[in-house]
């Protein structure tokens, strides 16, 4: 699981940059594993902008 | 190595981010070469099909089996939640996948076939505007489906259909697909019953 960083920033893997709402992962090996720790960014850091979004 | 160490030599292989959105909602993935399994695509599937942004899929080279397929399937027929205050949503609007494997094996056309029904039955709500299956096998023909004469065998007979039921269909791209005898034919010949004119005039004799 992911820390809370400040202002509710959480880290990304660094394989993964998502850069103008694009996500790129051409020739990057990724395991099983890997894909899962960025879902679960994805998730909570969706969650966390609806959060900001809906304040 | 000490604890500290291990713990600050993670940090540097991991980014802090802002809460920006475009650091975090993906309209555009591109999947290509990762030697991605099924199981891994369909997770990352789960997650971007809450998101609700996703437009444009690129997933080559990499392995597709059920759960893709089933994944996909969510993602095409996706729609805002009921009652949601987002009105951000986006549907996907291009699908582009090319030269998939499940094990071994070329992705058998059964699942390509599964996934061109589903993208027949979201279209209406969710159409395409780019389709691209390249180096797929194309020229399955479901036991229950059989031959139609009028449109061809199942995955042939399913894009036929989105000649019918999606005008903003910009662009096909089938190439180094594996198409039975006739199926081309069969296509072409559905395309040009979508362009006749009402005076029956088909593409060939209106460029005359």
């Amino acid at each position: 699981m992911y820390a809370l960083q400040q202002e509710h920033c959480l880290v990304m893997p660094a394989f993964a940059k998502i850069q103008d709402y694009e996500l790129n992962l051409s020739n990057q090996f990724v395991n099983a594993e890997t894909i899962a720790a960025l879902s679960e960014y994805i998730l909570d850091q969706t969650a966390l902008l609806n959060e900001k979004v809906s304040k | 190595m000490k604890a500290h160490e291990t713990a600050d030599e993670s940090m540097k292989n991991k980014e802090k981010v802002a809460l920006n959105p475009d650091q975090i909602h993906i309209k555009n993935l591109t999947i290509d070469d990762c030697g991605m399994k099924d199981g891994a695509f369909a997770t990352l599937m789960d997650a971007l099909v809450r998101q609700g942004k996703l437009t444009s899929i690129t997933y080559i080279n990499n392995e597709f089996s059920q759960q893709s397929v089933d994944a996909l399937s969510k993602i095409l027929g996706n729609s805002a939640a009921t009652g949601s205050q987002d009105q951000q949503f986006q549907h996907l609007e291009c699908l582009k996948l090319g030269n998939l494997k499940s094990g071994n094996q070329n992705c058998p056309g059964r699942l390509i076939y599964e996934l061109m029904v589903a993208v027949d039955d979201h279209c209406l709500k969710n159409p395409l505007k780019r389709l691209k299956l390249q180096e797929l096998e194309l020229g399955y023909g479901t036991p229950d489906f059989g031959f139609d004469p009028e449109y061809g065998y199942g995955s042939v007979h399913c894009i036929s259909k989105q000649f019918e039921w999606n005008p903003g269909l910009l662009e096909l791209d089938i190439s180094h697909s594996k198409l039975l005898p006739g199926q081309l034919s069969s296509l072409m010949a559905a395309l040009a019953r979508q362009y006749t004119d009402a005076a029956g005039n088909s593409p060939s004799k209106m460029m005359m």
